[in-house]
């Protein structure tokens, strides 16, 4: 029993890993802080935790698809990022292909289901 | 003062794990989002030690999540190629320890048949213990600095050459062959002693 929870745990992993940046760059037209993107994301139901999210857009900046700018004005220095052109480029292209992928796999979900 | 020291202090067992480049940064920004949830929960100015632990209990163990800052690849002692080969060559070191270790009591036991065979067997147990480890120690040691500093093996050499043949039946060592071998061995080791007995000096 609990070995089936393990796996599909892992799955379910495995599934997300590369969805959740898309998401976040989904986001990032306009700029856009850590915690900010922890809250927008759970409400639009890709709940990501800030210890994968946080290093996940260092990353992406680190890639060249993220650029930042810190902020100062509420006090505590904030860091802002924003889909740079190489990011938005591929951001368009990538969600084609997401959407693409999932209405292919969607099908075959279907399928199966109608010829149980 | 307490709470603020213990967000610093896991701050820095972060920090100190990353890049000099990036380590400033990262920890600002994680200062922040620390004091962001803590705000979430109401408690931004003077947080309680209860609540800072349970935010940083939430963000995980700052191993973990300095690991996910860092590059991905060489996070493990041996990974793949290096590991395949790791595995064989740990093998052939093992089993060639075995052997030798083996022979030796072997002759010993031929040799010396009079004294104490349960001590001669022990002595063997231990240096098998022994030497097997310290030949794993050092296989290990070795890959895992060809692994660290990324030492490339021939692995473009063409595997579809390299395939392993099918075993056409069940193979299996008889076991009359297996005996036959024992009494071949046994024979040679009394024939290289009587040897030695009548001509001392040659050998």
């Amino acid at each position: 029993m609990q070995k089936k929870e393990e796996l599909l745990a892992g799955f379910v992993t495995e599934m997300r890993r590369g969805a959740t940046a898309l998401a976040v760059l989904s986001r990032l037209a306009e700029p856009g802080y850590g915690y900010q993107l922890v809250r927008d994301l759970a409400v639009g139901g890709v709940p990501v935790e800030a210890n994968t999210l946080y290093p996940l857009l260092r990353r992406l900046e680190e890639q060249g698809l993220l650029c930042s700018d810190w902020d100062m004005r509420e006090g505590k220095p904030r860091k802002y990022y924003q889909r740079t052109e190489t990011g938005t480029e591929v951001y368009a292209r990538w969600q084609e292909e997401w959407k693409r992928f999932s209405l292919s796999v969607n099908s075959l979900l279907e399928e199966a289901h109608e010829n149980k | 003062m307490k709470t603020n020291n213990l967000i610093e202090r896991y701050i820095y067992a972060i920090s100190r794990l990353l890049p000099p480049k990036s380590r400033e940064d990262t920890a600002k920004e994680l200062r922040t989002l620390i004091a962001d949830m803590l705000a979430e929960r109401g408690t931004e100015q003077e947080p309680t030690e209860e609540d800072v632990r349970a935010v940083l209990t939430e963000l995980g163990h700052p191993d973990e999540l300095a690991q996910k800052y860092l590059p991905q690849q060489r996070n493990c002692l041996i990974g793949q190629p290096h590991f395949r080969v790791y595995q064989l060559v740990l093998k052939i070191v093992l089993a060639a320890t075995l052997f030798g270790l083996s022979v030796t009591l072997a002759v010993e036991l031929i040799s010396a048949p009079t004294s104490a065979i349960s001590a001669r067997i022990g002595e063997w147990l231990l240096s098998l213990i022994s030497g097997g480890l310290q030949a794993f120690a050092y296989v290990t040691l070795i890959f895992a600095l060809l692994y660290h500093y990324d030492v490339k093996f021939d692995a473009e050499t063409d595997f579809l050459n390299d395939l392993p043949e099918m075993p056409e039946r069940r193979q299996r060592v008889s076991p009359a062959e297996s005996i036959i071998g024992l009494v071949f061995a046994v024979l040679f080791a009394l024939a290289f002693l009587a040897f030695r007995q009548e001509y001392p000096r040659m050998v």
